[in-house]
């Protein structure tokens, strides 16, 4: 998904009901946002950090220090690991370490949805599409978070729906 | 342990037909069912009364009350639960059905959790992760427990479809709780009361039963299955279809109509049992055939 279009996506979700104009920047395409009466922003999480503050839902980013870390950790995790990953490879190691992640957690701080959720769903939904039903089953925790995210309401929007079946096919114990 | 697929649980589709089934005192229909079959080898049910399920505040539920009084009731294929929720049997269905959910209903915390949370004794262990991420995550809502969404229910509303709910409060006699009342008793032996009320129930179940034939809920589904163009060959498209063979799945008729552009789309009509079959597996199945589909859609989608 083209940055511009994701950061457009974001602004549905979080009530913004202007839609900003975003060029783009540089051969990978990185956005920028040119401020009424300020600097340019630049930058996937740096833009959508100004959006989530500028829809007064600053819980969004995090409650306490720590949990405000971990969700710039995943900002962080979100635009090298996920955007900057080329093989397939790369992929299986992600989506390991995020599977036994998030085995004990329900959103990615712990217990409450944050920006992190958003921007880490709007990353990986072009991977998780085409996810065979074996491997979301192996990733069984990552296909458990992601179909929550996408029942949040004003997430999903047009993005398409991914179908998790609930029969276990694969595995009958875990 | 295999859950069979459900319609939709958690939204809309699912819960009206789920009370719809359960709303009156009437016996669930389950002669005939695999589930009747398991009732009358099982050695340890003698006299197997079944269990009828009200709704709280019906008259079915103050029998229901009593009859649970006993141990080892057996449940009928519309119960559900996780079996005792205070032995490590019951935790461990517990731990399988969350492994891919957030909460026991949808997708936001309600009073479904809290329900489940209050009849579980204390954190589940450590090597069942799924519990413990839930149960975890419920206290977290402790301080908003009463407002949450939702209606609280028995414990034998929740959980995987096929495994009855034999949660009693044991040593531990809590009556802050409702539903922990209904299971909790120090008296075994049973009053004349409830006998007579048990006979009464029985009778009626036999008469009931002997009039109902089986009923098994069944939808009609009507299929478009597009191929990739105008050259794809149509009789094997529908030969593909047609060779998905599931168990509560019955093909019906089919005809190709024209979409334009010489392209024609297989419209094929299927009768399956709502228990049995769902429209995702469908879909996987039929879009696997990635040389002749394109892609499918529930052109119609009705209950029988």
């Amino acid at each position: 998904m083209a940055a511009a279009a994701e950061l457009t996506l974001l602004e549905k979700s979080l009530g913004l009901s202007k839609g900003n104009k975003y060029s783009a920047q540089g051969e990978r395409q990185i956005p920028v946002l040119q401020t009424n009466n300020g600097p340019s922003l630049t930058g996937l999480t740096t833009i959508a950090t100004h959006l989530v503050k500028q829809a007064n839902k600053e819980y969004l980013l995090g409650s306490t220090a720590e949990e405000k870390a971990i969700v710039q950790q995943w900002l962080e995790y979100r635009v090298t690991r996920v955007d900057g990953q080329s093989t397939k490879e790369d992929l299986r190691t992600l989506l390991k370490d995020l599977n036994s992640y998030l085995e004990d957690k329900v959103y990615l701080t712990g217990h409450n949805f944050t920006l992190a959720d958003i921007l880490l769903y709007y990353g990986l939904h072009r991977f998780i599409v085409d996810l065979t039903v074996q491997e979301k089953e192996k990733y069984l925790n990552v296909s458990r978070w992601f179909c929550h995210i996408q029942h949040y309401p004003g997430i999903r929007q047009h993005l398409s729906s991914v179908v998790f079946i609930k029969n276990r096919l694969y595995t009958n114990s875990h | 342990m295999m859950h069979c697929p459900r319609p939709d649980r958690g939204r809309d589709g699912g819960r009206s037909s789920r009370t719809e089934r359960l709303g009156s005192a009437v016996p669930p229909e389950v002669a005939g069912n695999p589930g009747t079959e398991r009732l009358r080898s099982s050695p340890e049910l003698q006299g197997a009364v079944p269990a009828i399920f009200g709704r709280r505040g019906e008259p079915g539920a103050v029998a229901c009350a009593l009859l649970l009084r006993c141990p080892q009731l057996p449940a009928t294929a519309d119960a559900m639960g996780f079996g005792d929720l205070k032995s490590p049997a019951g935790l461990q269905v517990l731990n399988d059905y969350l492994a891919d959910k957030s909460y026991i209903e949808g997708y936001v915390p309600s009073q479904a959790d809290v329900a489940v949370f209050e009849a579980v004794s204390g954190p589940p262990p450590a090597d069942l992760c799924h519990a413990l991420r839930w149960y975890n995550h419920i206290k977290s809502y402790e301080k908003e427990k009463a407002s949450l969404p939702g209606i609280k229910k028995a414990l034998g509303r929740y959980g995987p479809a096929d495994v009855e709910d034999t949660t009693g409060s044991g040593a531990t006699d809590s009556k802050d709780d409702d539903d922990i009342d209904l299971f909790g008793s120090d008296d075994e032996e049973e009053s004349e009361e409830a006998k007579r009320l048990r006979e009464e129930r029985l009778a009626q179940y036999e008469s009931k039963k002997a009039k109902k034939p089986a009923l098994v809920a069944k939808s009609s589904i009507l299929l478009d299955v597009k191929p990739w163009d105008d050259e794809t060959d149509m009789v094997k498209l529908e030969e593909c279809v047609r060779s998905i063979q599931a168990d509560g799945l019955v093909w019906g008729s089919s005809k190709l109509v024209p979409v334009g552009y010489g392209i024609k789309k297989l419209q094929i009509q299927c009768v399956v049992e709502d228990d049995k079959v769902g429209t995702d597996m469908l879909e996987e199945q039929i879009t696997a055939f990635e040389d002749y589909v394109q892609s499918m859609d529930v052109a119609a989608f009705n209950k029988i």
